[in-house]
């Protein structure tokens, strides 16, 4: 048997492969235990590699983040009124206009507002860097004193307690009506429950550990670490293409209307498929 | 191109793919932030974007090009970290964690770290070659071989396999 390549095998785990290749990559898996080691081995790198990274993360200053005043100078959009005598000139922001720092006290804020209101995906994790950094960042600019959390003592001799789950979850809308969802970490036993939702942001939620992470690309969400939580795909129906792999495993694929799904199917309606992990 | 959205979606993930690649948070900072000024000269389609600015990004840390006044002025208004208040122990186990983490990344090519990086972001493999300058239908290998690599870097500076809290 022509075993498949580490380049192959990575494609396919970082959701690279689609259509036919993919469930004819999944179908040698299913008959060869060699390239499903390989397949474990490439996995538990690239996990071992997303947590160690994940240490090097800090979260941006808020002066350093908002002293351009980029987003307020984004969010602003509106003509400036110049006049003839050299203080009012109508113009708009464009390509050619010179870059001007505006109010800062007043723009920061307002800047901080609009990040905050609207909010990046990633900073809807619990506990991420990006929602530490903004809501730290908020109190710096309204509070008095900077937030202090203090971590409560473990004593030394006893085991913490696990964290208890919480729900967590992370939504984008697909950039161009493609979407892959890739789910490691879940436990044999495991329910993967997928919805077709009739909008247009796709979400994955889970009953989130303290080794749960998200990303996410403008056609991808990953999340790791999944532990033995629910786990809840949303796929909007309005995709063109779409598709679940879990640990490897390719579950559900969506093309158009069509739904094709190769995973352990426990219960299946119209709107909904549960699949369990084996 | 809806710049306020562009920047919204992008800004934490390429400061940190920059604070991951320096090292250095300032530095990250001064890049990301200057890569989107220079957006707002350009008018791209949504999808070209984030390649865009990676690819200025990495342009930029390359000539090590840096907005000195804006760092001044981020050094004489930030809070000042001093030594005074003595560290507490998570914060020292923290930071030789992440020197151990760093240490490990710096065994790779900048390429290789590149590769796992913006991997890391969710970028695509077409993507990646792209703003790396490899041949689409290599980067799963190379990616494969990196992972490997900084995997047993990691194992080989004893960082058990655990992520932050």
């Amino acid at each position: 048997m022509n075993h498949l390549s580490e380049g192959q095998l990575q494609a396919y785990l970082d959701g690279e492969v689609e259509g036919a290749a993919a469930r004819s990559l999944a179908a040698h898996l299913e008959a060869c235990a060699v390239c499903t080691a390989t397949l474990d081995e490439l996995r538990a790198a690239a996990v071992r590699t997303s947590h160690a990274l994940a240490w090097l993360d800090r979260p941006a200053s808020t002066a350093a983040a908002i002293q351009p005043g980029i987003a307020a100078l984004a969010a602003e959009r509106a003509t400036e009124v110049v006049g003839a005598n050299g203080d009012a000139r109508v113009t708009s922001i464009d390509a050619h206009r010179p870059w001007r720092r505006p109010a800062r006290v007043g723009f920061l804020k307002a800047a901080m507002l609009a990040l905050l209101v609207t909010g990046a995906a990633a900073a809807a994790i619990p506990g991420s860097p990006v929602q530490r950094w903004l809501i730290g960042a908020w109190t710096q600019m309204t509070g008095p004193e900077p937030v202090v959390v203090e971590e409560p003592e473990v004593p030394e001799t006893v085991e913490p307690a696990p964290a208890p789950a919480e729900l967590a979850s992370i939504s984008i809308e697909p950039i161009d009506g493609r979407l892959t969802v890739l789910l490691d970490g879940a436990a044999p036993g495991q329910s993967i429950r997928v919805v077709l939702v009739d909008e247009p942001t796709a979400t994955v939620e889970t009953d989130a550990t303290a080794a749960t992470r998200f990303s996410t690309g403008p056609s991808r969400i990953q999340a790791t670490g999944l532990g033995r939580g629910s786990v809840n795909v949303l796929l909007p129906r309005s995709l063109a293409y779409a598709r679940v792999v879990a640990d490897g495993q390719l579950l559900l694929e969506k093309e158009g209307s069509a739904v094709h799904t190769q995973g352990d199917v426990v219960e299946q309606s119209d709107n909904v498929i549960v699949f369990r992990i084996r | 191109m809806d710049f306020e959205a562009q920047f919204q979606a992008l800004y934490p993930s390429l400061y940190r793919y920059l604070n991951r690649l320096t090292g250095d948070p300032d530095v990250a900072e001064d890049i990301a932030q200057e890569a989107f000024v220079r957006l707002l000269r350009q008018s791209l389609p949504d999808d070209e974007v984030r390649p865009w600015l990676f690819t200025v990004a990495m342009n930029l840390v390359r000539d090590g090009a840096r907005r000195t006044d804006r760092r001044q002025r981020l050094l004489q208004t930030a809070p000042s970290v001093s030594g005074h208040v003595p560290m507490p122990d998570a914060e020292v186990e923290r930071n030789e964690r992440i020197a151990l983490v760093r240490r490990a990344l710096n065994t790779l090519s900048q390429r290789d770290q590149q590769l796992l990086l913006m991997r890391e972001e969710g970028f695509k493999y077409e993507e990646i070659a792209g703003v790396v300058g490899v041949a689409p239908a290599s980067v799963g290998t190379l990616i494969a071989r990196a992972l490997r690599r900084f995997a047993e870097a990691v194992d080989s500076q004893g960082i058990p396999d655990e992520p932050p809290e």
